[in-house]
């Protein structure tokens, strides 16, 4: 059984990129019942199997041609920044 | 004008027939909104101005003499994950609070092309993530019959506002049960439509193979026609795909045999419950329908399955939520620093929970165990379902184990909010279709209606939408 520490949630807070202010201690707990209760699906004996058989589906391609109609108005996404400046999104340093 | 009782299909009929207009019915209807959602909460935004335009519009096209599209001029409520052009989409979260949608959802443009009216967005848990609509980042829902008690959820705000006479009809998605589960708590009917049939292409992910877009009405025969309105094949949507869609006439369903798969009931499942599924099952004996027990030995380990596959979807769905792009922003020294924060403050309890329960059946060392080993489950709970429409056409189940709670109750437990899924996760696992509608003549001993699920073959949705109206039919009459 997975032994889910303080150490593995920070590690998984780290993974998600989600800074965890309050209520760490409830969060933990919370998190120990439930892979706690995952446990009864590792009793089951289940083959290899593509399971996504249920909602198989083949690959979906198209001609790599641009397509004006598949575009989406540039307004609107340009709407949804949340910092610009002359048309582009204006973001903090990354390097 | 009694807009509680309107239907879609009288609404069609009434229009046509000029006992009212368009107009008329949606300004009725938002006078209802004005008095009852205070209390209720069903709504997170209203679009009065658009609505009542785009009613009058189909007034003046029905006085030209055009002929309407059957959908013209009906009053809808969508929830607040499907996006709709120039209008806020919130998924009921903080990290969505500035958003405006920038384009419109497949379904919304359906329904735009048949001239529907949009009344307003409804509230949900956020990002579609529970069971009760208690975890909505903006305001709580409660329970049209009773409002000391939850509506269901996730799509709490669309079940309530239909049971409210806020909306003739409304739109939900289905992941684990969002559409059948609010629809079984208000005595209103759900239906969650074979994986594919309708377009996700404009519905703010969550778990990408097992989100389904559901319409949700007062009848099956409502149901109906709002189903056959937005499912298709959309070319944005690659898992789209056009499924045979005929309903069948009540003769032709009189071979029918309907399984009832003995793993639903006993143990965890209320009394009241149990006794409204046994009442169902000789009406539907009482129809001329063959019934017997049947056998779906993994359906134990789905709430399981399901609570390991969705989060694991979902940790990457929620990953674009970084501040970067659209939505909310948290002020921020470094890129981290903003990503963290952000994230932070943004989501609330439970879709942390989730992220972080995905992150944990993802990462590595635990991924065999838990991710494989559920998917390799979910095949198992497929083939179930397989093996017994062998031998059967239908299930009935009861869609929840318990009936409505308090407003509370179980908002501290996570893991008792995650067993109301107990049978709506099964057909959600395997993509087949399923529908909730309410138990005629009877009611839980605090007044509550109680949900029966049918549960279909896959890609065989009409005859799952028939069985379901010639129920609806028959006890209206008899």
């Amino acid at each position: 059984m997975a032994i889910v520490d303080r150490e593995l949630l920070e590690r998984l807070a780290r993974l998600s990129r989600i800074e965890i202010v309050e209520g760490e201690k409830k969060l933990l707990d919370d998190i120990q019942s439930i892979v706690a209760y995952f446990d009864k699906i590792r009793a089951v004996k289940a083959d290899a199997r593509g399971s996504t058989s249920c909602i198989a589906m083949k690959n979906v391609v198209r001609e790599d041609v641009y397509d004006e109609n598949r575009r989406l108005p540039y307004e609107g996404i340009q709407g949804t920044f949340p910092d610009k400046e002359n048309g582009y999104l204006r973001v903090p340093k990354v390097l | 004008m009694d807009i509680s009782s309107l239907t879609v299909k009288k609404f069609q009929e009434g229009l046509r027939r000029k006992e009212f207009s368009a107009f008329e019915v949606a300004q009725n209807i938002f006078k209802r909104i004005e008095e009852y959602d205070g209390e209720l909460g069903a709504y997170l935004c209203l679009l009065k101005d658009d609505a009542l335009r785009r009613a009058s519009e189909v007034d003046a096209a029905l006085a030209g003499g055009e002929n309407l599209p059957p959908l013209a001029g009906v009053p809808l409520a969508i929830k607040d994950n499907i996006v709709i052009k120039e209008v806020p989409a919130t998924a009921a979260s903080q990290v969505l609070k500035e958003y405006i949608g920038a384009y419109d959802a497949h379904v919304i443009r359906r329904l735009r092309e048949q001239c529907a009216v949009f009344l307003g967005k409804t509230n949900l848990d956020e990002f579609a993530m529970g069971a009760s609509t208690e975890h909505s980042a903006y305001k709580l829902t409660r329970n049209p019959l009773n409002t000391d008690y939850v509506p269901g959820g996730s799509s709490g705000g669309s079940a309530a506002a239909v049971a409210a006479g806020e909306a003739l009809a409304a739109l939900g998605s289905d992941t684990g049960g969002s559409v059948r589960h609010p629809a079984a708590f208000c005595g209103i009917v759900g239906f969650r439509p074979t994986y594919g049939a309708v377009s996700r292409s404009g519905l703010i992910a969550m778990a990408s193979s097992l989100d389904v877009i559901g319409p949700m009405g007062k009848t099956v025969e409502d149901v109906v026609l709002l189903f056959d309105a937005i499912r298709g094949r959309d070319e944005f949507d690659a898992t789209s795909r056009d499924i045979d869609f005929s309903m069948r006439s009540f003769d032709g369903l009189r071979g029918m045999k309907i399984g009832i798969p003995k793993e639903y009931f006993g143990k965890g499942v209320d009394d009241e419950i149990e006794k409204g599924i046994s009442l169902v099952r000789k009406q539907f004996e009482e129809l001329g329908f063959e019934t017997r027990e049947v056998s779906l030995p993994h359906t134990e380990y789905a709430v399981a399955c399901y609570y390991i596959i969705m989060p694991a979807e979902a940790s990457t769905n929620l990953a674009r939520y970084d501040g970067i792009q659209y939505g909310h922003r948290e002020r921020a020294g470094s890129l981290g620093e903003l990503y963290v924060r952000t994230r932070g403050e943004g989501f609330g309890e439970e879709v942390k929970r989730r992220i972080m329960l995905g992150t944990f059946s993802l990462s590595s060392g635990y991924y065999d165990a838990y991710y494989a080993q559920a998917q390799n489950v979910r095949g198992l709970i497929a083939d179930d379902f397989d093996k017994v429409f062998g031998d059967v056409d239908i299930l009935l189940t009861p869609t929840a184990p318990t009936a409505p709670f308090k407003i509370g109750e179980k908002s501290d437990d996570p893991l008792a909010l995650y067993m109301e899924d107990a049978f709506a996760a099964p057909a959600s696992l395997a993509g087949i279709p399923a529908m909730s509608m309410p138990v005629a003549g009877y009611e839980t001993s605090d007044g509550f209606p109680v949900g029966f699920q049918l549960i279909g073959k896959r890609g065989r949705d009409g005859d799952l939408l028939s069985v379901g109206k010639l129920y609806e039919e028959s006890v209206k009459s008899g």
